[in-house]
């Protein structure tokens, strides 16, 4: 019987079957043999291997490969292995490296064998070894062939931003570039040989800004080491521009900037905290939900749900939002707050600690490393030494030193405890916690002092528990259990945040985790706070001289980026105001000097308002600022967009997005499989990176010599055309006293990989079989000829296991192993010497409790209206997106959109229902529009909406139209909401504005004010 | 039909999951053949949706047809409120009542408890789709694809491979095996804890043991929610 004539005989359509049966009767007797697999897994995949059930053993299926690569689902930058069709050149499906400690929580040793670890994932053995790619790296299995991406040479056909578009050859783009002319018919356009100026100034009058050669913008991705470093070598050091922006300011990096000021200085480095998962008892999870974004998802996902069943972990998500992860059944619990407020939240953890004293005091008052090496303490803390607290003194705010009081050294002074007298800090065994006291100089003088942790307390009991129960939204009762949970397990907890908690304090938010987790003693403690170990920096190897040019330029001498990161005390304004006798004080924009991290969005907003210039020329390389940076002002866009307001733009990517919408040119770039590898990865507490090399052949168009077009060969092509330093013939310097060339990306790629390689203490031994098994055979054959014998093995050893995972014993006496002691700081004497731009004081030592404010001090309250902007605003990072992977299949069809999720109570009292569809509008007037969802799983009074939705102007979303013809959107990717661009700006600044952390200038943009209204 | 269910409805009580005893799971255990099942831990389950995605790529399921869903809600704990995350498929039924109905023998229980589906013989016509209890066979409303029902991914564990969900399983929620084999690491799951199933009273026996899931579970809500609408 066919399908037709069963529909004929039962007469009705199919889908209104018959009431469903509880017959038993064994109908499927009457099959007597199975079919075969071709006929039951049509349209499944063939299987990678083929397992010998008598042995074992396991056997390649013929007509696949397999390869490794780093995974680019998220930033969290994984290890995966690839499953590669060889006749078609396609990949199959993607899943975790078993090497890499980010895809499993118990990583294979290195020198395994590459087909005994395939063989260990499979059959009943594989549970066990279970190496996983998450959901986001899964779905981006498709990103090489994506049917909008872009591999042709782009041209705009019409007004920039219209989305018309002209294929043209790479040549003629790269020519038109370079050499300028009237591109579009709107007049002269300036091209890059022309707009590189070094003996002009980029403004005028300003020397601190550089040359005009900074009148080149780009935006670039700084998660892929390999390319990432060349791209900056070609614009820092070749070309010469200092305005190279990437995402981290827009991200999170205030966090990560105020979490290091615990354990370092300002500028020496930013932390990311997360729990000892094997041996943690208790944890804080702010702003973030554990296992759902901020590290990898699989080693995550593994250690909490081992965690939650051995019943050990105890865990509380502070979140407006209540995510996945808090499972019901096991030790979570969610506990709401407003958004934005997670500073006061930490304040009265803080408070309530000192009030009960649940401190470590004898970790604290280590005032020294022999005191704490004694003690068996791997750091000691500043927290016993004096502070010159005397506003006249000189030297107010910084330590007082021993030679102030007669003591024959420079090291602070402390109390000792034993003693009872003041001592040179290096000297005692503990310090006295708590002074507040007058002492008498060398010159006889009094000088107030107090402790360093006398002044942290007092800042943390200086507002009440009420206060900060009103603010936080989260009753005293509540405060009081989580400070009491938090501090009753010794050294075995943690407080750990992601980027949803950034608000105007995101600064001071990461600071006062790193202060928590230090008055229990956690940090580096088993079952405490733990932190990567780190990375191999490629052009920091020795092998080959990445990170320098001959005749080319280090940071000091490109001037300062457009974004003021730098020390305005230095700047030409400060300077004129002093010369004229004008009030110093607030500088005319921010200055970050505290925050060096390449704000896109900010240089931008410089842009806009062409001060201290405008740019003209932007590149845009794999990054999306429009998209990314929450809250951009409207005349940003319409900077980028004014061809008299920005000459020339040219995006470097896979695909047309909200960014490169904007670009004149389009030169299209390597997808994530398609490229060379040696990254970081989020989550790792191995040392070591994860790389790979191209598992299927670009899909970009060649160019003349039949290279295919790319990022790097790009920039070769302009820095040989305009004979910048740095490219080409004997561009690189080898240790050997040798000279390479640099013609080619795997001139680039392979000198990289030697260098990594070189920097890993005990890389596996090679064997033909692994060099087959792993695909690095194939992935070598571009390298081997820029290599030396020797270096060939070397990276081969690290493409065959996929990168390179130090193994090590995980604890040394009771701390995590590998990390050296140091000296915590309860108060960072090194913050004071900052100054703020705008009020023209010192920044404090010690992180302190202000309410949102804007860049003039103003709280968000004074200007934002309670009764017209009700709701407190936050974003979250939901488990399956990331800002670009609309474009991959699967996760547009398990994600199709997102919503503007609300408390059912807060709702009823607005007027509101579930699946209505709402506005969100921002004290700025900026809105967006989404479906609104209601549960009991938000805090009230606020709204929560994921981020990576909405992209109407990006990744196939929208129309296009190339060559005459018209390629329509593709409507499940422009669903949900994107909220970024209803972000509020900051009004105590004049012309364009973000919305600002107030300490290091980064993105601010959560607990905004906001109002939700339906839309009829 | 009276079955357990439908009496504590009457009787307005609330619906607890039962308890499915271990021996029950393993009698007639036989080393001839092979008895497929699988165990998904609640508790471990993180929510990722990676097992959706390679499920998907791996059996080339139309868009919208999917064969593996992650149910996810908000549900009251102590004085707050937690989250359950649970994955639902075709559990490859020992007494299916979806194999009946198929007018075309296309769909039937293979030697080691797979339900299949002989996509070179099915009609499309989507009559086992109404059949299935739980819903787990995904139909093509235009009636002119077969329905996609999970087979525990039949390809690859012929092949001694783990099926797709089960090896993408990041917080290792997901157990494959043979109830045969008394050395494999699901029978000493299934023994080692309190497992449930879902619509336990509909008497068709499912291969998919759940642990964690609290008795109050209400399956027929979970089976009933829109998996797409959590995206959190």
């Amino acid at each position: 019987m066919n399908r037709r004539k069963f529909i004929t005989n039962i007469g009705v359509a199919a889908g209104t079957a018959a009431a469903a049966t509880t017959a038993k009767a064994a109908n499927y007797k009457k099959v007597k043999k199975d079919p075969p697999l071709s006929s039951v897994a049509k349209n499944s995949l063939t299987p990678e291997f083929t397992v010998d059930e008598a042995t074992g053993d396991i056997s390649q299926t013929p007509g696949q490969r397999m390869a490794f690569q780093r995974c680019f689902g998220c930033f969290d930058m994984c290890s995966l292995r690839v499953r590669v069709d060889e006749k078609t050149d396609k990949i199959l499906r993607v899943n975790g490296n078993p090497y890499c400690e980010n895809n499993s929580g118990d990583p294979l040793p290195l020198d395994m064998p590459v087909k005994e670890a395939f063989k260990s994932l499979t059959g009943d053995e594989g549970h066990k070894n279970r190496a996983t790619a998450c959901g986001r790296g899964t779905a981006a299995t498709d990103s090489v062939d994506d049917e909008r991406r872009i591999t042709q040479v782009l041209k705009r056909a019409g007004k920039r931003g219209e989305g018309k578009w002209k294929t043209i050859p790479y040549e003629q783009a790269l020519n038109e570039i370079v050499e300028g002319g009237n591109l579009f018919g709107e007049g002269k356009v300036a091209g890059l040989r022309e707009i590189r100026q070094l003996d002009k100034e980029a403004a005028p009058g300003s020397p601190e800004f550089g040359s005009a050669a900074n009148h080149l913008f780009s935006t670039y991705l700084g998660d892929n080491a390999p390319r990432s470093n060349f791209y900056t070598r070609f614009m820092h050091n070749s070309w010469g521009t200092s305005n190279i922006g990437k995402k981290s300011a827009y991200c999170g990096a205030q966090q990560r900037l105020g979490l290091a000021l615990a354990a370092v200085d300002p500028l020496q480095g930013a932390w990311h905290a997360h729990p000892d998962w094997m041996e943690a008892e208790y944890a804080i999870f702010l702003g973030t939900s554990p296992g759902n974004s901020g590290n990898s998802l699989n080693s995550l996902g593994r250690q909490l749900a081992d965690a939650r069943v051995d019943n050990k972990l105890k865990y509380v998500s502070v979140d407006p939002l209540l995510r996945t992860t808090p499972s019901a059944n096991t030790g979570g619990e969610w506990v709401p707050i407003k958004p934005g407020r997670d500073t006061p939240f930490l304040f009265a953890l803080m408070k309530l600690m000192f009030d009960n004293d649940w401190i470590n005091t004898s970790h604290l008052s280590s005032p020294n490393a022999k005191a704490a090496k004694d003690k068996g303490e791997l750091h000691h803390t500043n927290a016993s030494h004096l502070v010159i607290t005397d506003v006249q003194h000189p030297r107010n705010g910084k330590f007082l030193l021993s030679s102030e009081v007669g003591l024959a050294s420079e090291n602070p002074v402390v109390f000792d405890s034993k003693t009872g007298n003041f001592a040179d800090a290096e000297t005692v065994h503990d310090g006295e916690l708590f002074i507040d006291r007058v002492v008498t100089d060398t010159n006889g003088k009094t000088i107030q002092v107090k402790s360093a942790l006398s002044i942290l307390r007092a800042e943390a009991q200086r507002n009440s528990l009420a206060t900060y129960a009103t603010a936080t939204g989260i009753s005293e009762k509540k405060l009081e259990q989580i400070a009491r949970d938090f501090s009753s397990h010794g050294r075995r907890s943690c407080v750990m945040l992601s980027t949803a908690s950034n608000s105007a304090d995101g600064f001071v938010t990461g600071w006062l985790t790193g202060l928590l987790n230090t008055l229990i003693g956690s940090h580096h403690a088993k079952g405490g706070a733990a932190y990567w170990l780190g990375f191999h920096n490629g052009s920091k190897g020795d092998r080959y001289e990445l990170g320098k040019v001959d005749g080319g330029f280090n940071a000091k001498e490109i001037g300062i980026r457009t974004s003021r990161e730098g020390k305005y005390e230095l700047s030409t304004e400060y300077k004129t105001k002093l010369a004229n006798n004008e009030p110093l004080y607030p500088a005319n924009n921010p200055w970050m000097e505290i925050a060096p991290v390449k704000h896109a969005g900010e240089m931008l907003t410089s842009h806009a308002n062409n001060d201290p210039y405008r740019f003209r020329a932007f590149f845009s390389w794999r990054n999306n600022v429009v998209y990314g940076n929450s809250g951009l002002s409207p005349e940003v866009i319409d900077s980028l967009k004014d061809p008299a307001k920005l000459g020339l733009s040219v995006g470097i990517d896979c695909h047309l997005n909200e960014t490169t919408n904007l670009c004149d040119y389009i030169i299209p770039d390597l997808s994530a499989h398609e490229e060379y590898a040696a990254d970081r990865m989020w989550g790792s507490e191995m040392k070591g990176f994860s790389a790979g090399a191209p598992v299927v052949t670009p899909r970009t168009v060649k160019d003349k010599q039949g290279r295919h077009v790319c990022m790097e060969r790009f920039l070769i092509d302009i820095a040989l055309m305009m004979d910048l330093p740095g490219f080409g013939k004997d561009a690189i310097k080898t240790k050997d006293g040798r000279r390479v060339d640099l013609f080619t990306l795997e001139d680039w790629s392979a000198r990289y990989l030697a260098n990594v390689a070189y920097m890993c203490k005990k890389l596996p031994p090679v064997t033909k079989e692994d060099m087959v098994w792993s695909g690095a055979e194939r992935a070598m054959i571009p390298l081997n000829d820029k290599l030396t014998a020797e270096e060939r093995t070397a990276v081969a050893a690290v493409l065959s296991r996929g990168g390179y995972y130090e193994a090590q014993p995980r604890y040394k006496n009771g701390f995590l192993n590998g990390h050296p002691g140091r000296c915590l700081r309860i108060y960072n004497e090194a913050v004071t010497n900052f100054t703020h731009a705008y009020s023209g004081k010192p920044y404090p030592g010690i992180p302190t409790y202000q309410p949102n404010h804007f860049w003039n001090g103003d709280s968000w309250e004074k200007h934002w209206s309670k009764e017209e902007y009700p709701l407190l605003f936050s974003s979250y990072k939901s488990a399956l997106r990331s800002p670009y992977s609309v474009a991959f299949k699967r996760t547009a069809e398990f994600s199709p959109q997102n919503y503007i999720y609300m408390n059912i109570h807060t709702a009823k009292q607005y007027g509101l229902t579930s699946g209505d569809k709402v506005r969100i509008t921002s004290p700025s007037g900026l809105f967006t529009d989404g479906e609104l969802q209601t549960d009991e799983g938000v805090v009230q009074g606020a709204i929560a909406v994921s981020m990576g939705f909405g992209h109407n102007r990006g990744f196939g979303g929208d129309d296009r139209v190339i060559d005459g013809k018209v390629i329509k959107g593709i409507k499940e990717r422009a669903t949900g909401t994107n909220v970024n661009p209803m972000l509020p700006t900051d009004p105590t600044r004049t012309g364009a504005s973000l919305l600002l952390d107030y300490w290091t200038g980064c993105t601010a943009r959560h607990g905004v004010s906001v109002k939700v209204t339906r839309l009829s | 039909m009276i079955n357990r269910r439908t009496m504590l409805k009457a009787l307005g009580s609330g619906i607890t999951l039962t308890l499915i005893p271990t021996a029950q799971i393993l009698a007639g255990n036989n080393r001839d053949t092979k008895k497929l099942a699988m165990v998904i831990d609640v508790r471990r389950c993180t929510g990722c949706l990676s097992c959706s995605v390679a499920c998907a790529i791996e059996n080339g399921t139309p868009k919208g047809m999917t064969r593996n869903q992650v149910r996810q809600f908000s549900t009251p704990q102590d004085d707050s409120f937690g989250t359950m995350a649970i994955s639902t498929q075709c559990a490859n039924c020992n007494e299916p009542t979806c194999i009946e109905p198929c007018p075309v023998a296309a769909t039937a229980k293979n030697k080691n408890g797979v339900v299949y589906i002989n996509q070179d013989t099915c009609i499309a016509c989507q009559i086992c789709v109404e059949h299935c209890p739980y819903g787990a066979r995904a139909g093509d409303k235009n009636a002119q694809l077969p329905p996609e029902k999970c087979d525990f991914c039949i390809a690859r564990s012929s092949h001694g491979l783990l099926p797709a969900c089960v090896e993408s399983c990041a917080g290792h929620a997901r157990i494959f095996g043979d109830l045969n084999d008394p050395d494999s690491k699901i029978v000493a799951t299934i023994k080692n804890n309190q497992v449930y199933t879902m619509l336990e009273a509909e008497g068709t026996k499912p291969q998919i043991y759940y642990i964690g899931l609290p008795e109050t579970t209400e399956d027929e809500k979970v089976l009933a929610l829109n998996y797409l609408n959590w995206q959190r």
